[in-house]
């Protein structure tokens, strides 16, 4: 374990609303942690406490072993932040707003240059290089934030709703940059609605709902405690099949016949009961062309989680 | 400090983009150029030292109203935009943020006034006369503006413009600027403004230079007006600029920091009582100054009763801590500083006892004034080692800054009618004025006994103080009460 953020039972007050109350939770270096929940869930404001932003009520958050309370300063050049509605200098050109930034966090003059065209070229915004940021479309502004926020190299990074507001293609791109910034190590912790796309890249997940977090961790190991595990089989026959998959087998849980004529079934238990399972289809004669055990799904985990409110 | 200014750069790019500025600057160059001809045509003897007065005013007005007005709206749209939350979370200093506000958001004033400026000291070339008097007063309505522009800064921070036009939002204190070279002459003296805003022309320069050197008395020394201006410059701009500095770096936390609120506090003190000594010593005192004291000190007065009252979040805050460590509920606690109550105890007895005084034959008033005056002074000990114990006994007081100026107020609200039984002659009557309420009660009811006054600002200090700490008590109660609930369920 070697948890880059650490937050112990952490409150967030706003005069008569409890925003964050009793969340503790961490998270890994090199993971893309998607926090969700549905709105009003303290997710913003969770953020926006890691972003130093926020004074906390009550608890301890560290980022990279130190303690937020007493040195917000070097903790401040490790993350980059990017709101849900991130504001932008709209009569400023796109390089002046990249080299703002950067002569803010102290990049080098002789390197600012060389950085900034780096970061447009990632976020492929070099041909509006000397356009206003005001004549950008929502998604480019999107991008040119999300540079922006790299132009300094950032260890860690915290993005609210970075997708919202974007077409398909645009969130493709988004989340593209985000796969590539987490092949160079650094750690995500993204907020989105968009439980389906953020199964692409998240690897661990956190669930927010009225302040309080439902559940925490890597996905696989959540799955784990929660103890069920899902497969794909197809078989040569197709009918009558369902008691045979049911039959004797006490682990097994559902069985959801595909539109691809495939089943999937859901187990309780770990590796062993797959392979179990496996052999136990074979004993009772069916013939299996395909046995493959399925990466478990945000959404899996957030109904079994019980959170009755989120999205 | 720091090697550059990013948002001067960036904010300066996006005003004086060469396609947008060339209008301004040809607009003031053929008004600079019309004013010289109108004025020439008028027919005036002296039309090149009125045209001076003139860029001379122009240049006060570019950069104090226009200047407060750019800073103003932008600092305001930098704040809810959320750009001033992007910027407190780069390495910038405070430093490089505020003044990159205000050199940025303003470079377009300084632009006009560098043109009036150069306009100015051309026209003023002819005379013969020295340029030193025209430099020295552009460079006091550079600093002038400057000290206007840091207090726009500030009450920006604090509260952003919620004044909207249609195309444009307008920061109220513009009106600073606007107001102060307006007042009467006898209180300009506590502006930053020079005396000398008026039109300097080298004609006139002996009689305007012997106004500038009229004595200002301030603690019984005499001073030149101009460096009284400039004095009040330089303090009453480093407080804002320092107090600014720390809003920037500070969202969420009071403007004021320990160190700071006393400074604050002392400084205003200094100056007041100064300005105080002066106006007792006139032989016609211009009622002018006591509406400077008046106002002064009833935004004093309702400082302090809001500043008495601790704020939800932080009985919240200390409550949930209690909760979640199980400790012991004492009465005296952290959201409402047992200083507060001490004070509000002790206040309570020495207007008890000098209403009992009062009530005395005035021969036996002269017997019992300094035995008061030990009972007083005991009182006072006692709160001092009451507040003591409390410490030893680690119950905590709040270590911010609403508790320091809490007791700053209060002991200058307290102190001066406790002090007041001392002396019943003139400086006693001085000290009467510097409490905030006395000196607001003085003024609405001129003859009013002094003993009056002191015992009626002790008695309502200390019954505002327990009010408040009555209401703020009840509220802790019950949220206590519900979070020990939540917690047993």
């Amino acid at each position: 374990m070697n948890p880059i953020i650490e937050v112990d039972n952490l409150y967030v007050d706003f005069d008569n609303v409890t925003a964050v109350a009793g969340v503790s939770f961490s998270v890994e270096r090199g993971h893309i942690f998607g926090l969700v929940g549905p709105n009003g869930a303290g997710k913003t404001t969770l953020l926006r406490v890691l972003a130093t932003l926020q004074e906390p009520t009550l608890g301890k958050v560290s980022i990279t072993g130190i303690p937020l309370s007493d040195h917000a300063e070097p903790i401040r050049r490790k993350i980059g932040f990017m709101p849900d509605f991130p504001p932008v200098y709209e009569e400023l050109k796109v390089w002046e707003f990249l080299d703002l930034y950067a002569a803010a966090y102290d990049v080098p003059r002789e390197t600012r240059r060389a950085r900034c065209t780096r970061e447009l070229e990632r976020v492929s915004l070099m041909e509006k290089r000397e356009a206003l940021v005001g004549e950008l479309s929502r998604g480019m502004k999107q991008r040119l934030t999300l540079a922006k926020t790299l132009i300094y190299d950032p260890p860690i990074l915290l993005l609210d709703e970075p997708a919202s507001g974007l077409d398909p293609l645009a969130r493709k791109q988004l989340y593209d940059i985000l796969l590539d910034l987490r092949q160079e190590g650094r750690t995500v912790m993204i907020s989105s609605h968009i439980l389906s796309e953020m199964d692409k890249f998240c690897t661990a997940m956190g669930i927010m709902e009225k302040g309080k977090m439902v559940s925490a961790g890597k996905l696989s190991e959540i799955n784990q405690e929660q103890g069920k595990r899902r497969v794909r089989v197809r078989l040569l026959e197709e009918d009558g099949v369902q008691q045979k998959m049911h039959k004797k087998f006490p682990g097994v849980k559902s069985t959801t016949l595909e539109h691809d004529r495939s089943w999937t079934v859901v187990l309780s238990g770990d590796d062993r009961t797959l392979a179990a399972y496996n052999k136990h289809l074979v004993t009772e004669g069916l013939e299996v062309c395909e046995f493959t055990p399925l990466k478990v799904s945000m959404e899996d985990i957030l109904i079994q989680s019980g959170a009755t409110h989120v999205s | 400090m720091f090697r550059e200014l990013p948002l001067a750069t960036a904010h300066m790019r996006m005003r004086l983009r060469l396609s947008r500025l060339y209008l301004t600057l040809i607009g003031h160059a053929v008004v600079i150029v019309a004013l010289a001809i109108i004025l020439r045509l008028s027919g005036e003897q002296n039309w090149l030292p009125s045209c001076v007065g003139v860029c001379l005013l122009v240049q006060y007005l570019c950069l104090a109203v226009g200047g407060c007005n750019a800073i103003g709206y932008g600092i305001s749209q930098e704040i809810k935009s959320g750009l001033l939350s992007f910027h407190r979370l780069t390495p910038m200093s405070p430093d490089a943020i505020l003044l990159g506000y205000i050199f940025g958001m303003a470079s377009r004033s300084y632009l006009a006034w560098a043109m009036w400026a150069v306009a100015g000291f051309l026209f003023w070339l002819p005379s013969a006369v020295s340029p030193l008097p025209y430099l020295a007063i552009s460079g006091m309505i550079v600093l002038s503006a400057f000290y206007f522009q840091l207090v726009t800064a500030l009450s920006t921070l604090m509260v952003p413009a919620r004044l909207e036009t249609k195309h444009k939002a307008t920061s109220p204190s513009i009106l600073l600027p606007i107001c102060f070279p307006f007042v009467p002459v006898d209180t300009i003296f506590l502006t930053p403004i020079p005396l000398a805003l008026q039109f300097f022309t080298p004609d006139n320069m002996a009689p305007d230079l012997r106004q500038w050197l009229l004595q200002v008395y301030f603690f019984q020394a005499t001073w030149p007006a101009a460096v009284y201006s400039l004095f009040l410059l330089v303090v009453l701009g480093t407080l804002t600029y320092f107090v600014a500095r720390y809003k920037i770096a500070f969202e969420n936390r009071p403007a004021f920091s320990k160190r700071h609120a006393l400074f604050i506090a002392f400084t205003l003190f200094v100056i007041i009582i100064g300005r105080t000594m002066q106006y007792v010593q006139r032989p016609d005192p211009i009622p002018g100054l006591f509406f400077y004291l008046v106002c002064g000190f009833s935004f004093i007065t309702i400082s302090f009763i809001f500043g008495i009252i601790p704020k939800r979040l932080l009985i919240r805050q200390h409550c949930v801590r209690l909760v979640e460590e199980k400790c012991r509920d004492p009465w005296w606690h952290d959201a409402a500083p047992a200083m507060q109550a001490t004070l509000a105890l002790v206040g309570l007895c020495i207007a008890s006892q000098n209403i009992v005084a009062g009530l005395l034959p005035p021969v036996m008033q002269e017997m019992v004034r300094h035995s008061l005056l030990m009972h007083n002074g005991l009182l006072v000990v006692l709160a001092v080692c009451l507040v003591g114990l409390c410490e030893g006994c680690r119950i905590h007081f709040a270590k911010d800054a609403n508790s320091v100026i809490v007791v700053v107020l209060a002991i200058w609200w307290l102190f001066p009618p406790i002090l007041f039984t001392m002396d019943h002659g003139q400086v006693g009557h001085c000290l009467l004025g510097i409490s905030p309420l006395a000196g607001f009660v003085s003024a609405c009811i001129p003859d009013s006994m002094p003993q009056l006054v002191a015992t009626t600002s002790i008695a309502v200090t200390s019954i505002a103080a327990l009010g408040a700490l009555f209401f703020r008590q009840k509220e802790r109660h019950s949220l206590m009460r519900k979070l020990r609930e939540n917690t047993d369920r």
